[in-house]
């Protein structure tokens, strides 16, 4: 505890700790909206889609920032949406399939482009392949402040544009009927998920970020039947996430904040499903069981019922 | 004779792959092959960490027994009416972050590395041989993925039909639900045990993307599941070969 | 001449050439009428004739090859506000977390604005729509627990809060109870009343004559529109489903017409 203690004084930590609890605030909301509208790999497509981008952007630059990683990635995701878009709109593949040759395409690429960066002679490549599972204790000032600033646009962005992500998921033919214009905000909605995936990169890592998207929001969907309650708790379930991720993993060393963060992430999860009022194990457990109790009382009335009948026959028979 | 048998090995695990994923992309399941190649994570690190060495059979076990583990949860999840797009999210990253979580608290010294499980390596097959009194029989790998390849022919050969009436479930499937179910975990099973097999010689990630890579190719160009699973094998070839001929490194 | 073209440029609807198609195959050929306001139009015709594809066209739901649609003699995209629309029940999750009165409330949002949130108002609106369909008990009830006739119900408030003057409805009477179907007649009436023009794709040929004042007949083209008794017809009919029509014509006013598969 006192070691935990230490670790909140430290003002760089503090700092770390604040971004990472905002980015899985900022995943846990978007992800809601992810989930509803049955995308939730997406998530995990993008998020393997942003590796050859990060690459490609640090063969560039030759720096290590994440602003310019950000570009990259987010490049490399609109052009994976595209891909996608294309193959399931001119194949007969669906969509799980278009997603998958796309994510292994890219990622494939990525693998590649990141043995070229070990291999060749770029100065400071050492700790890129943190990328893969994520360091939080590693990020240093600027990309801090990169990813809080980046988390609270996300969610200001999805506050300001609650109503029309709520009519796109739930309708988004009325939503066009209505005159908003969808193809733009569902693409404007997948550019929110590729930019918190690319912000999550350096604190979860790539092949773990997309649970900030998905597991947050399922968890929430069972505690509540209305999308507003459901997006605050998702957000605060990824927050708690990432404040527990970063925490652990920085008590002590070579615990990477991903898996950390996942699995706090995959707790409350169990948690939800266990305990939550509206789907949960228990409160279907609790709700079949008072139905139930119900049936075998009105079958004993049955029952008595048809005994008196039956004695009353009896009796007049026996008049 | 090297080259040959390492092309022998991406062949066959090629071929296990884009037998079984024919079926996956037809029951819109692609992403379950990623997800049970993520999942077997904790397997492999736990059967490493209890034996010590990195090819033994209780590896393959143990990847087989986290892979159902992980189809069985995907499936509990979404009957109890998750998406099944989230249930697979949220099993495979659990799993995986696991996995990784145990690599980093107990393996980090030993020599199992992540790039191993993570990317795969095949250019060393032939170095890995199977011997018996001195006689040498090929590399264990071809004799692992050879068997893998008859049981997975064998299974989809014998009940062709009750998979082709899986790609249907929600429909007309549902009369023989519970021959389905057997099936499908029968499936799952083989289909499993194929990516456990791959996982180990080309290590997972992008890899056991075969599964599906080629069955989405193929689907475009082919109507009946038949022609379907054959040219499935030979395109799953096809895309093989450039790995090979990168050196293994994919 | 100037007088009819005045009258016509009033229409609440005038479709003209309209075409559609999925994929390669045309659904859709060059149709085109124009409606009168304060009329219920019923649009019939057999499985895959294209009904529900023109309304999707004429909305801009999905991209149409040719054509034009105006509303009240302006391009659709200038009067959206005039137009209701009523979607098939199916084509939303109504596993969506949300209950009656937030679906109806989105009946709004296109009078709200682009950062405008619904407020008290807007909930009363939404809340006298689901009276008017017999709603108002179930307003917070979550939409997954709703009865198939109930959801439909739902929609249909929705498309009332929207206030428009133009309503398409895209099978409103497929697979509801009695009581819906009930609710929607009257909802019917209501509107035409209220001099609002509606336009219904409907399958069941036996209630055509009750229900509607025009009928459209439509199989890929046009096969003919106008008044209610001179276009439902047994010859226009069979000509419309082809040899997929078996009369049973045991009265003088066709009112024993069931289409069948053929």
């Amino acid at each position: 505890m006192q070691s935990l203690w230490t670790l909140l004084n430290d003002p760089n930590m503090q700092w770390i700790f604040i971004s990472c609890t905002l980015l899985g605030l900022s995943s846990g909301i978007i992800g809601c909206f992810s989930y509803l509208r049955k995308q939730s790999l997406m998530g995990d497509t993008l998020a393997h889609a942003a590796l050859p981008g990060i690459c490609i952007a640090f063969m560039l630059t030759g720096t290590k920032s994440l602003l310019i990683f950000l570009i990259g990635a987010a490049i490399a995701g609109v052009i994976a949406t595209f891909g996608i878009g294309f193959v399931t709109r001119h194949s007969r593949i669906k969509h799980d399939a278009a997603m998958g040759i796309v994510l292994s395409g890219f990622f494939g690429l990525g693998i590649v482009l990141l043995t070229v960066i070990q291999h060749g002679s770029y100065g400071n490549q050492a700790g890129l392949d943190k990328f893969l599972f994520g360091q939080a204790a590693a990020m240093i000032g600027s990309d801090v402040l990169t990813m809080s600033i980046v988390s609270v646009l996300l969610i200001a962005v999805c506050f300001l544009l609650f109503k029309q992500f709520k009519l796109i998921s739930f309708d988004p033919g009325f939503a066009r009927g209505i005159g908003y214009p969808v193809a733009f905000l569902e693409q404007l909605l997948m550019l929110l998920m590729v930019v918190s995936v690319v912000v999550g990169i350096q604190a979860v890592g790539v092949v773990l970020v997309a649970a900030l998207l998905i597991t947050p929001a399922v968890s929430a969907r069972y505690w509540t039947h209305r999308l507003g309650a459901m997006v605050i708790l998702s957000g605060l379930f990824g927050a708690i996430s990432g404040a527990a991720g970063t925490l652990i993993s920085s008590t002590a060393a070579n615990l990477p904040t991903g898996p950390l963060t996942v699995l706090a992430a995959t707790a409350l999860f169990f948690l939800s499903i266990l305990f939550g009022p509206q789907k949960g194990l228990l409160a279907k457990q609790f709700i079949r069981l008072r139905v139930k109790r119900k049936l075998e009382q009105s079958q004993i009335r049955g029952n008595v019922k048809a005994r008196v009948a039956a004695a009353e026959t009896e009796k007049g028979a026996a008049l | 004779m090297t080259v040959f048998w390492i092309l022998l090995t991406g062949s066959l695990v090629a071929s296990c792959c884009g037998i079984l994923g024919a079926f996956l992309v037809l029951r819109k399941m692609a992403m379950i092959g990623d997800a049970i190649s993520h999942s077997v994570m904790p397997g492999i690190v736990i059967a490493f960490l209890l034996s010590g060495s990195r090819d033994s059979m209780l590896m393959l076990f143990a990847a087989m027994i986290c892979g159902l583990l992980a189809v069985f949860l995907i499936q509990t999840f979404q009957q109890s009416g998750i998406q099944s797009d989230a249930s697979i999210g949220v099993v495979f990253t659990a799993l995986f972050a696991l996995g990784v979580l145990l690599v980093s608290l107990f393996a980090r010294q030993v020599h199992l590395d992540q790039d191993a499980i993570l990317y795969g390596e095949i250019a060393y097959v032939h170095w890995n041989v199977w011997e018996v009194n001195g006689v040498n029989l090929g590399p264990k790998a071809v004799w692992l993925l050879g068997v893998t390849f008859i049981v997975i022919v064998a299974v989809i050969g014998l009940f062709y039909k009750q998979f082709k009436h899986l790609r249907f479930r929600s429909g007309a499937g549902r009369r023989v639900r519970h021959t389905g179910r057997t099936l499908s975990l029968l499936a799952d099973g083989s289909r499993v045990y194929g990516d456990c097999q791959f996982i180990r010689k080309r290590r997972g990630h992008s890899c056991c993307r075969l599964a599906y890579y080629p069955g989405g190719h193929c689907l475009s160009a082919h109507r009946s599941v038949r022609p379907y699973d054959c040219a499935q094998c030979v395109s799953g070839h096809f895309q093989h070969f450039p790995g090979v001929r990168r050196g293994g490194r994919s | 001449m100037e007088q009819k073209q005045r009258v016509e440029a009033k229409a609440p609807l005038t479709i003209q050439g309209l075409s559609a198609a999925y994929q390669k195959k045309p659904v859709l050929r060059n149709v085109s009428f124009s409606v009168q306001e304060g009329e219920l139009v019923g649009v019939i015709g057999p499985n895959g004739a294209g009904k529900s594809t023109m309304m999707k066209a004429a909305l801009g739901l999905i991209p149409r090859l040719s054509g034009e649609v105006l509303v009240y003699g302006k391009p659709y995209k200038q009067q959206r506000k005039l137009v209701g629309y009523v979607p098939q029940r199916e084509s939303v999750d109504w596993d969506f977390p949300t209950n009656a009165l937030d679906v109806v409330t989105m009946g709004r949002y296109g009078h709200l604005g682009w950062f405008g949130r619904p407020g008290a108002k807007e909930r009363a609106i939404a809340m006298e729509s689901l009276a008017k369909v017999g709603m108002a008990d179930f307003a917070t009830r979550q939409i997954s627990q709703l009865s198939g006739g109930q959801q439909q119900r739902v929609f249909l408030a929705r498309a009332l809060a929207q206030d428009a003057s133009l309503y398409f409805m895209d099978e409103p009477f497929a697979g509801v109870d009695a009581a819906t179907e009930k609710a929607i007649i009257t909802l019917l009436q209501e509107l035409k009343r209220q001099g609002k023009t509606v336009i219904v794709v409907h399958h069941d040929l036996a209630t055509v004559q009750e229900y509607f004042d025009s009928v459209l007949l439509l199989n890929v083209e046009l096969q003919a529109y106008g008044p209610t008794d001179e276009v439902f017809t047994q010859e226009l009919l069979q000509q419309t489903y082809g040899g997929r029509l078996a009369f049973l014509d045991r009265s003088r006013n066709h009112s024993d017409i069931f289409a069948t598969k053929g």
